[in-house]
């Protein structure tokens, strides 16, 4: 077991503005061949390790008892952490509970979610799909990403969740506003009052009382009438045979609204990208559309929307030679896991038809993503729905990128298409 | 050829009777039941994708 590591500068890893410019690539492949488990010391931050190989990453996130999710979720600077709600007087959610108590508030929502019980809703995943193309034909200039794919997934969540499409705007702006809060683009409307009583966050320095009163009335209306909606599950549901309370409910109700369709955005929005830039690949892809499956895996590999999470570690073990001490924080870089060349072939090449492919984009083990399948199938009826339509793309300017480390990926990105009426 | 799963790390993602429902179901306790151990030649495939597609590496294929 080694003590001594190699000298490397990771502050493009912790540095939101760097992921403007992409995600700080170089920095994590310098890790993985040198320092796969590396301690990071950056100044302002809470000293943490780096987890940049798939292995190691698999094996953390497959021993919750070992790297507990109860812990901070995210790194970020000393700073930003003061002016969250203190850990233990945070509601429990899907996110921040280890098994037992995980299971149980996983199991309210993950039926819902599973392939099989999804393959029913794949017709109106392409009815939302040919809705928004149909508005989008002939000759187009527009960001794909304001103008297209915010919607694309946006909309069928809050189809399962119930919410009126009249109110998609609200949940648009909630998850802007909570996932990234380090964007000035997304945040400011947010933060513009500095007025104390409005300083208190739940989740990384979010106002969330800007939308609490619009699910607090969304949850009083499903408890007094439920519907066949996925939000009627949630908020009449129960854990360890209690039914959750208002706070509990609310904050798993933000939770689907946001982690339903932001990722599965970012995604489309990098793949998108990433086919513009390897013309080839969005040649082969109108050739053989049968591919579209494998070039879902291979979008979410590309684009891993979630750059990192962080796991705690309950007591000392050995990680990939290093020894981690009980209460150090682990950071799991999944885009790192997602470009190891000692499980992909040519890791940094975009290849649609990669058979290959067993990336780390929806984490796996114990909180591996439960929206996995839904958005596959939205990614892959996307695909076979635009690509024959597709008769010209370019891109209209430059891809902008989220300022942020977390939750990460194409923001906007301007384009110039002529798609066919259908 | 004969399929296992390992209950304690199953969690009802139900990835494996999306890619081989001829082997696998989820049950309404949340947890996969195997429907036929058994693996034809023909049935390899889907079950090796069901097997390599599990999120908490519950199940396992272990042949003879």
């Amino acid at each position: 077991m080694t003590t001594e590591q190699p000298d490397i500068d990771i502050s493009d890893m912790v540095d939101p503005a760097a992921f403007e410019r992409g995600y700080p690539h170089h920095v994590w492949t310098e890790l993985r061949h040198k320092s796969p488990v590396h301690w990071c010391e950056p100044e302002g931050f809470t000293p943490f390790w780096a987890v940049t190989r798939h292995a190691d990453i698999t094996t953390v996130s497959t021993n919750p008892h070992l790297f507990s999710s109860s812990g901070t979720m995210a790194i970020q600077p000393r700073a930003a952490q003061a002016n969250e709600i203190p850990r233990d007087l945070q509601p429990p959610t899907v996110l921040n509970t280890d098994p037992p108590l995980h299971r149980e508030y996983r199991n309210l929502v993950q039926p819902y979610f599973r392939p099989r019980v999804l393959a029913e809703l794949e017709n109106r995943v392409r009815e939302i799909t040919r809705e928004l193309l149909d508005g989008l034909t002939g000759e187009q200039e527009f960001d794909f990403v304001d103008d297209f794919v915010a919607w694309h997934p946006l909309r069928m969540i809050s189809q399962l969740l119930g919410i009126p499409r009249e109110d998609e705007q609200i949940v648009l702006n909630m998850t802007n506003s909570v996932l990234a809060v380090d964007d000035p683009e997304f945040a400011a409307d947010d933060r513009k009052d500095d007025s104390p009583e409005v300083e208190a966050s739940v989740v990384s320095g979010t106002r969330w009382e800007t939308f609490a009163p619009y699910l607090l009335d969304l949850i009083a209306k499903r408890r007094a009438q439920p519907t066949e909606d996925l939000a009627s599950v949630i908020v009449n549901g129960e854990i360890n045979g209690e039914p959750l309370d208002d706070m509990v409910a609310m904050i798993y109700l933000l939770i689907i609204a946001t982690a339903g369709h932001d990722t599965t955005r970012n995604t489309l929005a990098g793949g998108m990208l990433a086919l513009l830039e390897n013309p080839d690949q969005l040649a082969l892809l109108r050739e053989s559309p049968s591919l579209a499956p494998l070039a879902t895996k291979e979008f979410v590999r590309w684009a891993t929307p979630v750059a990192h999470f962080a796991r705690t570690a309950t007591e000392d073990s050995e990680l990939g030679g290093r020894s981690i001490k009980a209460g150090d924080v682990v950071a799991l870089y999944y885009p790192s896991g997602n470009r190891d060349e000692t499980v992909f072939d040519d890791p940094f090449t975009f290849r649609i038809d990669r058979e290959h492919n067993p990336h780390l984009g929806f984490g796996i083990g114990e909180h591996f993503c439960m929206g996995s399948s839904l958005a596959q199938m939205e990614i892959k009826v996307l695909l076979e729905e635009l690509i024959p339509r597709l008769e010209h793309i370019e891109l209209a300017g430059e891809a902008e990128r989220i300022r942020t480390t977390h939750i990460g990926g194409v923001k906007h990105l301007p384009i110039r298409w002529k798609l066919a009426t259908s | 050829m004969q399929i296992t799963a390992d209950y304690g790390k199953c969690q009802g993602n139900g990835l494996c009777e999306g890619a081989a429902p001829s082997h696998f179901t989820v049950t309404d306790d949340g947890l996969v039941e195997i429907i036929k151990s058994d693996v034809a030649p023909a049935e390899l495939a889907a079950v090796e994708t069901a097997v390599s597609s599990c999120p908490t590496l519950a199940i396992r294929l272990q042949r003879d």
